[in-house]
Order: structure tokens, then C-alpha cells, then sequence
């Protein structure tokens, strides 16, 4: 019960203001279509830099969680998923809104949201520790392999392709070695004095989600939108009715949390795998898809479910449970924390502090979230173009605000323009940044085992035996394996 | 939007993991020479995951070929 003598920490001032306008600032960004959990987390990273390690960690917590169901809101008013992770939520959120139930299903979404985002922050709370004290018997080949299958993972569940993942994940290896090896003091690829730190990891967080977006939001038509006038709706009727609907909460909850502890996968597939199950398990599946509230329900649940646990391996292995997950690993970096085994012994007071806010931020997203729903529908009115202006001055300013360093800028933006260039050819974000970040501690540990191993069998055998070792490249194995297989599967039924 | 085709994710990729596998085979001191063995075998990687984009796409349209010839003869 380690984490309820930090939870004082969360109740002072400063933050529990953080807290507020980080939930409150989250629902709408969610709410605001283009603007994805991910994205806004890479976004604020830079205005955390300034801050205390806990009160940086409180904001990007909070923000991810609130995203991710603010989401929900021009999912059900739009049909336009404010996240990936809501996709699931259009299927019956929007034909409710269509019946002039839209305050009702935002009245479930936010129910829901809440007690599956408890639930997963529970699990997160109880496991994490479990996974840490097993995991600080690891060494440097077992870390070099945790840094491989984290980049492993991302980049076979994150992108359409699993080759293409994997061509990413190393190109973020490759370019995490530009600037000084930390082990040998060499120079590497620095063509300019500006990379002589590095790429910094805020530059490319932000430039490789915000940029990208930018230019695909400018591109694209701005669209006529239907809207719906909120029917008036007494939220004591709609807590008694959501609290009634015990099988979708439950699917959803469950379906979330074991989606959220399998490293890579994302919100979107705990949505869409409870919607599923939920629509199977009905007395009458012919409902679902024309304004049955259990989709909203189950999909919402298991969406915000998926949070918590998304960041047990994420705080105990450093292999994150999802993308947003992987950019708040850079978060905790640029604050000097390295999450691994440790992290409950050399900063337990940040990690315990930062677990309780989100545990917080579940009862003031419920709230804001019940009360803002009818302002958060004049944010996603906001015009494409503007958002696009918004986006980039906020990634210009917060990068440069990091180092007060224009080249950081200019790597930014270099970034984000090539991320953009080879977006048109499937390749995706999230594998990049992952190399990027685990990249140092790959090559770190990686050199460190072969200093052991040279005075013992060598590197190959030092790398290739012991159970743990075996099960973590078995895993690398299956997952690419598993990932080509499918996808020729998928391509055999189109043809 | 613009999206491209199959040969031309391989062209990229192709000159991506070249450019990256020219620069990383720098030679100098043998402490150099060790600095560099990462992003060595990171960029052989990614010329290797090409060869295997180049070959997936052989055998996408050996199947889209396939089935073209087995309707035509049905």
C-alpha cells in the first residue's frame, strides 16, 4: 500500500491546479478532431521542462488520460473520432446523437471512461510493483533485449506493415547514435556543431506527430459538419442506467486492461475488441450500430481501461503499452527519470506521486467532463486551418523554449517535413521515436555486454543464452513472424 | 492525397538504408572502428528488412498474378 502514503502529495496547490487545467485542457484537445492523444502529448512535453519532475508528469498523465476520452465527443457529435481510440465509440454514439440522445451517450461516454480509467489505474497501481521486483534481476544483455523488443513491438502492432515498422524502428536506432557514443566518447555524424548533443528528444517528438499532422490538415478539404442541439438529459437517470449495464462495463474493462498491459498495442484495438465481444455476447446483436448505448458503453470503458495498464510495462521495463506511452517515456527522460526496475527505489516519491494523479484525474475528468461536454462543441468547430496554425506555433514555441535553441527548431522541423515525405509511403511515427528514445540504452548496454562477454564465452553466447534472454527474442521472433503472416493473410483474402 | 505505390517504397527505403549504411562504414582508429559497429549493424539491418520489402512485393504480385491467370482460364 506503498502508493497511498504519496497520495497527500498530488492535494497541494500547485498540483492540483496542474491536475485541473491538464484534464480540462485534455478533454478538449481530445475533443478538437486531428489532435490526437499521442500528439498532445508530444506537444506539451516541452512546456514541462521548466517544471518539477512530479508536476511535469501530473500535466502529460492527465492530459493522455482526459484525451482519450474527450475524444469521445466528436466521435458521438461529428462521427469524426477525436482519437484512434474512439473509433469504436462512432458506431453507436453518433446514431444516438442522430436520435437526439447526443447528452445521453456523452452522459455513458464519461461514466464509462471513469470507471474504466479507476479499474486500470487499480491494476496499474497493484502490478506495477510485481513486475518491478522481478525485473531488478535483469543485466545488460536482458536490458539490450528489452530496448530491442520495445522497438520490436511498436513497430509490428503501430504500423500498417510490419516490414515497414521494423525499417522504422531502426532508422530511430540509427538516428539516436548521431552525436557522442556515451561509452567510447567518439563522434559520430555530426555534420554541424548543432548535433554534436544529439538529436534532441523533444525536437523529434515533436516535430515527427506535430508536423506531420499539420501538413495533413492543410491538405485535406475543410468539410461541411452536421451538428445536434443537446436534448436535455438528467444525469442521475443516466449514472442509474450506466451502472445497470454491469456485462459492458465488465467486457470493457477487462478487454482494456489486458489490451493495455500487451506492449504496443493501443486504444483503438481495446475499443474496437470490446465492441465486438459485447455485440456477440448480446441478446440482440442487431441493435448494435443504430444507438445502442452498451457500444457506447463497452468501447468507452475499455478505451480508458487500457490507460493504467499501458503503463506497467512502460514504468517497470521501459517497453511502452502504447504510442502515447512511448512519447511520455521521452517525458520522463528529459527529467532526468529512467524508468526500469528501479524506479520504485531511486524515485519512488515521483513515480508513486504521478500513479495517484492519475488515479485523481479519473473523478476530475468525470466531472469537467460531464460539465464541458456543450463547450467542447464550439472547439471542434475550430476551422482545419486554424488548427494547423495553432499546432505549429505551439511545436515551434515549445521547442525552442526547451534550450532557447533555434537549431532545435530547425532539427524539428527538418524531422517533421521527412516524417511527412515518407508518411506517403506507409511508414509511421511511433517506431522512430521509440528508437530514438531506447536507442541510447540499447547501444549502452549493448556495449557494456560486450565487455562482460569478451572476458567470458563472447558477445554472441553472452547475448543468446539464459531463459530470459531466449523468451524476450522468442517474442521479437513471434511478433514479426506473427505480423508478416497476417498481413499476407489479408492481402491473399483482397486478392 | 498523395500515396504512393510498392516500387516506390522500395526505392526509398532502398536509398534511405544505403545512405545510412555508406555513412556508418566510416574506418579510423580501432576505438572509432567500435563506435561505429551499431549503426553498422543497424543500417545492414534495414538494407536486409528492404531486401525483404522488395521481396514481399515479388510475391504480392506473383498472387495477384496468379489468380488474373486462374480467372482467365476458369
Amino acid at each position: 500500500m506503498e502508493f497511498l502514503n504519496y497520495f497527500g502529495e498530488v492535494f497541494t496547490f500547485t498540483n492540483m491546479l496542474i491536475l485541473v487545467l491538464g484534464t480540462v485542457g485534455g478533454l478538449l484537445l481530445g475533443a478538437a478532431p486531428g489532435l490526437s492523444p499521442t500528439m498532445a502529448v508530444a506537444l506539451l512535453i516541452p512546456f514541462t521542462f521548466h517544471m518539477t519532475a512530479e508536476q511535469g508528469l501530473i500535466m502529460l498523465g492527465s492530459v493522455y488520460t482526459a484525451t482519450v476520452a474527450g475524444g469521445a465527443i466528436s466521435a458521438i457529435l461529428l462521427k469524426i473520432p477525436g482519437a484512434p481510440a474512439n473509433i469504436a465509440t462512432v458506431m453507436d454514439g453518433y446514431p444516438l446523437a442522430q436520435q437526439n440522445r447526443s447528452k445521453e451517450a456523452l452522459h455513458y461516454c464519461f461514466i464509462s471512461s471513469f470507471i474504466g480509467g479507476v479499474i486500470g489505474i487499480l491494476v496499474l497501481i497493484f502490478f506495477t510493483p510485481l513486475l518491478a521486483n522481478f525485473a531488478l534481476e535483469f543485466g545488460p544483455s536482458h536490458m539490450f533485449w528489452i530496448a530491442i523488443l520495445g522497438v520490436t513491438v511498436i513497430a509490428t502492432l503501430d504500423s500498417g506493415s510490419t516490414l515497414k515498422g521494423l525499417f522504422s524502428g531502426c532508422l530511430g536506432l540509427w538516428l539516436a547514435t548521431i552525436g557522442y557514443d556515451d561509452v567510447l566518447g567518439v563522434e559520430r555524424f555530426v555534420v554541424d556543431p548543432v548535433f554534436s548533443g544529439g538529436i534532441n528528444i523533444i525536437a523529434a517528438l515533436v516535430g515527427l506527430f506535430a508536423i506531420p499532422q499539420v501538413f495533413s490538415l492543410l491538405e485535406k478539404k475543410t468539410e461541411k459538419l452536421d451538428q445536434f442541439q443537446m436534448e436535455y438529459k438528467s444525469l442521475l437517470s443516466s449514472l442509474r442506467y450506466n451502472f445497470s449495464r454491469i456485462k459492458a462495463l465488465s467486457i470493457g474493462s477487462v478487454v482494456g486492461i489486458v489490451v493495455g498491459l500487451i506492449p504496443g498495442a493501443g486504444g483503438q484495438i481495446a475499443g474496437l475488441v470490446s465492441y465486438d465481444q459485447i455485440k456477440k455476447l448480446s441478446n440482440d446483436p442487431s441493435k448494435f450500430g443504430k444507438g445502442e448505448p452498451d457500444g457506447v458503453i463497452a468501447a468507452e470503458s475499455a478505451n480508458n481501461a487500457m490507460v493504467g495498464p499501458s503503463l506497467v510495462p512502460l514504468l517497470t521495463l521501459s517497453v511502452p503499452g502504447s504510442p502515447t506511452a512511448a512519447v511520455l517515456l521521452g517525458g520522463l527522460l528529459i527529467h532526468g527519470i529512467f524508468p526500469g526496475p528501479d524506479l520504485f527505489i531511486t524515485h519512488a516519491k515521483v513515480a508513486w506521486t504521478f500513479i495517484d494523479s492519475l488515479l485523481v484525474a479519473q473523478f476530475i475528468m468525470l466531472i469537467f467532463g460531464l460539465y464541458i461536454s456543450g463547450l467542447a462543441r464550439h472547439v471542434i468547430k475550430t476551422p482545419k486551418n486554424y488548427m494547423a496554425g495553432i499546432i505549429t506555433v505551439l511545436a515551434i514555441f515549445g521547442t525552442y523554449s526547451v534550450q532557447n535553441s533555434f537549431a532545435d527548431v530547425i532539427v524539428m522541423l527538418s524531422l517533421g517535413t521527412f516524417m511527412y515525405f515518407i508518411s506517403k509511403f506507409g511508414f509511421t511515427a511511433a517506431p522512430i521515436v521509440l528508437g530514438i528514445i531506447l536507442g541510447p540504452i540499447a547501444e549502452t548496454n549493448f556495449t557494456q555486454a560486450k565487455i562482460i562477454a569478451d572476458t567470458q564465452d563472447g558477445i554472441i553466447n553472452y547475448l543468446i543464452t539464459g531463459g530470459l534472454n531466449l523468451t524476450m527474442i522468442g517474442i521479437c521472433i513471434l511478433s514479426i513472424a506473427y505480423g508478416t503472416y497476417s498481413e499476407f493473410k489479408t492481402v491473399k483474402q483482397k486478392i | 492525397m498523395i500515396n504512393f505505390g510498392n516500387k516506390s517504397v522500395i526505392f526509398v527505403s532502398l536509398l534511405i538504408a544505403g545512405l545510412l549504411f555508406y555513412l556508418s562504414f566510416y574506418s579510423g582508429t580501432s576505438k572509432e572502428i567500435q563506435a561505429y559497429l551499431f549503426p553498422r549493424t543497424v543500417s545492414t539491418i534495414m538494407l536486409i528488412v528492404t531486401v525483404f520489402l522488395f521481396y514481399q512485393n515479388l510475391e504480392i504480385n506473383f498472387l495477384k498474378e496468379k489468380e488474373r491467370l486462374l480467372q482467365f482460364f476458369h
